[in-house]
């Protein structure tokens, strides 16, 4: 059943080779988080950590896996993919497979590291938490998934990933189910993703009819070299496919599922914001980025404005965040809009090295803030504060996080966002390029507000929080090593390894990349950041405290309208979801009963009218009649029923004939 | 009948094992297949098409049985005539997937329908269960009147009862589109339209499910169902064809209206058993769609390879969700789910297949429910026709709408505070009840994860359209 296909149509100068059995036994990296998740829901319990092992196993093993595929990539480059047909349905095959090349490998080895890490993390995190190995099923099904997700060489398995990651992630986010707002996020999250998905669906099922394939390589193909077939749907499957990765990736305004599935166990919400779920969206757009490029660029302003509103507004509701896990969650909100803004300019290399940066740093973030919510039972950071003295390595690793992600050098949000920067400029989009200043700026300004609340100062909680243990710390300080040198990879003018690691693809990827630092977007985005750190240590160490530090920023309405998350919740119930939910569902009820059953009832009662008619008029008045007279002579009988049955009979007949003429005309004319 | 009380449980064993013998020539059809065989003066053939439903109605029939076996045995009575109304059902179901001529087919609907309405009022005593079975039976008689009277003018203007004759004489007379043509079909639209409850038709389908027991209405929801749409989709493609014009505007208008009305009172149920008829009075609007809209664009072959790989795995997934809420409602004593919080805590194995049907008929891959919809969607998008498309974003609407109820049930009982009544309550789920639940969501899963199974079936619906 295994259709090992070749046929690699790959121009440009890339040099590659076909990966060899490396890439043949590839599917191992997709198939063992299931078979894990399966030994694991039937064994976990008996043994001695409660499955936490199996899964640890599971991931390590990916981890090393992709490490292996990753340096064979360095080497000497991979591209190859794999088909197994399932069938076919009219004119195009189902495939499944998977695809070993730059931007596949790159996300395998993101999912298993930080995975590896936060697996390992959690082991400790979860100890004696309620349904403690159903967590680690979900957990390594929910990587498993995004690995169907990344593997995939058609967009059918696409989907399928796309939705397991879904299921998975309403698993996660709902886990302590007992308290209503846990279980109430989960099925936020899962409905407005389910939107998405539906708007991804029909997307592909266009592609799909109007290229005859499902196999991604070939439309791409397609989309570059045959225009005519996809010429006149590709904007709308442009759009559709943005749809789709606008709910996985959080874009406004299909973001508001994101803040509220922190929900979940602080782990979780380290995967999620790094390396799985969210990250699917920005995957997506790269996947297709040639069909982007070449047969819809008006569709890609479309993202890129998107993804530059979303970074904007994302940023500034963080601000007022005093859950010190929400900030973290606009914060990835925001910074996916940079991705998204970055493919939508064109930057393929930008939008993905940010990924790649922020998966670590963002990771790291988490963690970090899963220590010391561990320590100090709460997710306020009012509660917080001085932490910096009891959890020496917390706060020196959340802090090389916050520097990451503020983009300063040498660590790696710097790199990332600088080449997302650059390409704005070398792009033009000067309005967009100053909004993406000022969302660094506005990023530096509440990380370091985050900080001075949770570590600086002095501790405003209960209780005596101290460092967190040794399984958890270990893979803060990890992850630290990436935040600090995963920057190091695509560095202009030095060296460019990442960029050749991601465009060593089948489909040639057209795009621009700078040569060497683009001084003026260096410069702006340093400033904004220093500026910004800046300002939030004069407000809130120099001048203030924690207490006062708001005051400051506290314009009315503005602060408000933040704080109500510029009342998008609040429409979406308003205006859609109460309207169908309460109005319309509501309406249509009160129409089915009162004017469908009516008419049915009427029915029935028409029925029971001339069931009573020819009851008493037939029935008793006929039979009986004709009972009671057969004593009073056949010959006279005879003629009285005759004339009585046909008349009553033929009454009866037409009244019957005439409602089944009315109904059938009521159809005819109504419908 | 004629057994004595003690040995009726034979009756059982004898039914089910009899259905699944029924099986056995159908697979020796199957392996021996070359053409169609045509009998009885061409009114009866014998295709792949007849093959494969006639195997879906005896299992759905065989996994009736199953559930049925533990509800009729704690009835004292009236054991033989359960499984003799149920086998006569089944019996209508299998004439009519072979039927080619009017009055066989007639014969089939009737006797697939007729035992349906003393099985819906099984529960003799119980108010519901009388009003539900009435209602159904009045309209019953309407629907068979309305068939018969579409048929009579059908036969009144061609002189012929076999399908193959009366559709060449409508096409030589150039007939197909002329007004009585049109209203025999939607006689016929409107007769069908009650067996499968599309709106407006619906009416009797809540109430009834809601007083029959809970295998028949399963069945009712599944079988009865499934013969009406393999009679639709046998009249529209074998007589009307030439019409598909006129009535394919029709049917598509009421698919998106079956869908979305469906869809919009089930969010507002909170008795299992009405939520599930309402949802599958919408999944109705599904399988009728890729129908609907052959008739407009004339790729028939299409829109029966997408009607029925919907139907089939609607009918199985279909089947497992109302064993579910069979379980629950048995367990729980209660019909308004919101009491069933944390009930699947008590039997994770229950709890896990009322997740996987439910997250399966709300469309979410790698279950099979995904496939089915993708299918459809496939199938209307692919229709290139600005009708087809409206009726697919409809239907993108509607699958959002409709994760909101599946969901929430799933929800309810695995994440709601568990009752404090149910605590120490057991949780009864009987072996034949297992069989059901683990056939069911077998074929759930694999027609999601290999789709390809299905794929013969594009063959089948050319040979049976070619036919």
């Amino acid at each position: 059943m295994v259709n090992f296909t070749t046929t690699i149509f790959a121009e440009g100068e890339l040099i590659y080779t076909d990966g060899g059995l490396l890439a043949q036994y590839a599917w191992l990296l997709v198939l063992l988080p299931f078979v894990a998740a399966l030994i694991i829901t039937f064994m976990g319990k008996h043994l001695p950590l409660k499955g936490a092992e199996v899964a640890l196993a599971t991931i390590g093993l990916i981890f090393l896996y992709s490490s292996a595929l990753m340096y064979s990539h360095i080497t000497s480059g991979v591209v190859n993919e794999f088909f197994i047909n399932v069938g076919s349905i009219g004119v195009f095959d189902i495939e499944f497979g998977w695809v070993v090349d730059g931007l596949s490998i790159m996300m395998y080895f993101v999912v298993g590291t930080v995975a590896l890490l936060v697996f390992i993390y959690a082991t400790n995190y979860m100890e004696g938490e309620i349904r403690y190995t159903f967590f680690f099923t979900s957990l390594t099904l929910f990587a498993g998934s995004m690995l169907v997700l990344v593997s995939s060489p058609t967009l059918i398995q696409i989907l399928i990933g796309w939705e397991l990651v879904g299921v998975c992630s309403y698993l996660l986010i709902g886990h302590y189910w007992e308290k209503k707002d846990n279980s109430s996020a989960a099925m936020k999250a899962f409905i407005t993703n389910k939107i998405a998905d539906v708007g991804l669906m029909i997307g592909i099922i266009i592609l799909a009819l109007n290229t005859g394939t499902l196999r991604i390589s070939e439309i791409l193909y397609q989309a570059t070299h045959e225009y005519e077939k996809l010429s006149t749907v590709a904007f709308i499957a442009a759009i559709l496919l943005f749809i789709g990765a606008m709910g996985k990736s959080a874009q406004f305004p299909l973001h508001v599922w994101l803040p509220d599935a922190m929900a979940g166990p602080t782990p979780v919400s380290a995967l999620m914001h790094a390396a799985t779920m969210v990250t699917a969206g920005v995957y997506l757009l790269a996947r297709m980025f040639p069909f982007y490029k070449s047969m819809a660029p008006d569709a890609l302003d479309i993202v890129m404005l998107f993804g530059v509103i979303t970074l904007l507004a994302a940023g500034l509701i963080a601000v007022v965040q005093d859950d010190l896990k929400k900030v973290l969650a606009y914060s990835t909100v925001s910074q996916l809009g940079y991705m998204v803004a970055a493919i939508g300019s064109g930057a393929y290399t930008a939008a993905l090295f940010h990924l790649w940066t922020h998966a670590f740093f963002k990771a790291l973030l988490f963690l970090g803030a899963g220590s010391v919510i561990h320590a100090v039972h709460s997710n306020s950071m009012l509660e917080m504060g001085g932490l910096r003295k009891v959890m020496p390595k917390t706060f020196a690793t959340f802090i090389i996080g916050t520097v990451a992600l503020a983009g300063l050098p040498p660590f790696a949000g710097f790199f990332s966002k600088d080449e997302i920067l650059a390409s704005f400029n070398h792009e033009g989009e000067i309005t967009f390029f100053f909004i993406a200043v000022l969302g660094a700026f506005i990023t530096a300004f509440y990380m370091t507000r985050a900080v001075s609340l949770t570590f600086l100062g002095e501790y405003r909680g209960h209780g005596h929080p101290h460092e967190s243990h040794n399984l958890m710390t270990t893979p803060l300080l990890a992850l630290s090593v990436f935040a600090i040198a995963s920057g190091w990879v695509n560095i202009p003018g030095v060296y460019t390894g990442f960029t050749d690691w991601v465009t060593t693809r089948k489909n040639k990827i057209v795009e621009y990349h700078p040569e060497s630092f683009d001084l003026f977007a260096l410069s702006s985005g340093l400033l904004a950041g220093l500026l910004g750190i800046a300002l939030g240590y004069y407000l809130y160490q120099l001048q203030g405290s924690a207490e006062t530090g708001d005051d400051k920023i506290k314009i009315q309405p503005i602060w408000s309208v933040l704080e109500n998350k510029y009342y998008l919740d609040d429409f979406y119930f308003k205006y859609v979801i109460d309207p169908v939910k309460i109005n319309i569902s509501r309406a249509v009820d009160k129409f089915n009963t009162n004017v469908i059953d009516r008419f049915v009832n009427g029915f029935g009662q028409i029925a029971s009218l001339l069931g009573g008619i020819v009851y008493n008029n037939f029935d008793q008045n006929g039979i009986d009649k004709l009972l009671n007279m057969s004593s009073s002579g056949t010959d006279s009988f005879g003629g009285k029923v005759k004339l009585l049955q046909t008349g009553k009979t033929q009454q009866y007949l037409m009244m019957f004939l005439g409602g089944v003429v009315t109904i059938s005309l009521l159809i005819l004319f109504i419908i | 009948m004629i057994l004595p009380r003690k040995s009726k449980y034979y009756v059982a064993a004898f039914a089910l094992l009899g259905t699944l013998f029924s099986l056995a020539p159908l697979v020796i059809q199957w392996a021996n297949y070359t053409s169609p065989i045509y009998a009885f003066e061409n009114s009866f053939v014998v295709d792949k098409f007849s093959i494969i439903l006639k195997g879906l109605f005896i299992l759905i029939t065989y996994l009736t049985f199953l559930l049925s076996i533990n509800f009729i045995e704690s009835d004292k009575y009236y054991q033989g005539e359960y499984y003799y109304l149920l086998l006569s059902s089944l019996l209508g179901a299998l004439i009519v997937s072979s039927s080619r001529d009017l009055l066989t087919i007639f014969i089939g609907i009737e006797l697939a329908s007729t035992p349906m309405f003393l099985l819906s009022g099984w529960k003799k005593g119980d108010r519901k269960s009388n009003e539900g079975a009435i209602k159904f039976f009045l309209l019953g008689v309407l629907s068979a009147s309305l068939i018969l009277y579409g048929f009579s003018l059908l036969y009144g203007l061609s002189g012929e009862l076999v399908f193959s004759n009366i559709a060449s004489y409508l096409l030589s007379a150039s007939l197909a589109s002329s007004p009585v043509v049109l209203l025999s079909a939607m006689l016929v639209i409107s007769g069908i339209g009650f067996k499968i409850s599309i709106v407006p038709f619906h009416s009797w389908a809540p109430d009834t499910y809601e007083g029959a027991p809970l295998p028949i209405t399963a069945y009712l929801s599944v079988s009865s169902k499934a013969t009406g749409f393999v009679a639709l989709i046998i009249l529209l493609t074998k007589v009307f064809a030439g019409s598909g014009s006129s009535w394919g505007v029709i049917l598509v208008i009421i698919s998106g209206l079956t869908m979305t009305l469906g869809n919009l009172v089930a969010l507002q149920q909170n008795n299992p058993i009405r939520l599930l008829a309402y949802s599958s009075i919408s999944q109705a609007g599904f399988i009728l769609a890729p129908i609907a809209i052959s008739g407009i664009t004339g790729d028939y072959q299409d829109g029966i390879f997408a009607s029925v790989t919907y139907l089939i795995i609607y009918a199985f997934m279909n089947l497992g969700a109302f064993l579910s809420v069979h379980l629950f409602s048995n367990y729980a004593g209660s019909s308004d789910f919101y009491e069933w919080g944390g009930v699947a805590r008590k039997s994770p194995l229950a709890g896990v297949l009322t997740t996987i049907f439910f997250f399966s008929l709300a469309g979410i891959p790698p279950l099979g429910g995904w496939f089915a919809k993708f299918v459809v969607f496939r199938s209307l998008l692919g229709s290139a026709n600005s009708i087809g498309i409206a009726l697919g974003v409809v239907g993108a609407i509607n699958a959002v709408i409709a994760l909101v109820y599946y969901a929430r049930i799933s929800k309810v009982i695995w994440m709601d505070e568990l009752k404090s009544v149910n605590e120490d309550k057991i949780f009864q789920f009987e072996n034949p009840l297992k069989v059901v639940g683990v056939f069911t969501v077998l074929i759930t899963f694999v027609s999601g994860i290999f789709p390809g199974i299905f794929s013969y079936l594009g063959e089948v619906s050319s040979i049976f359209f070619g036919n």
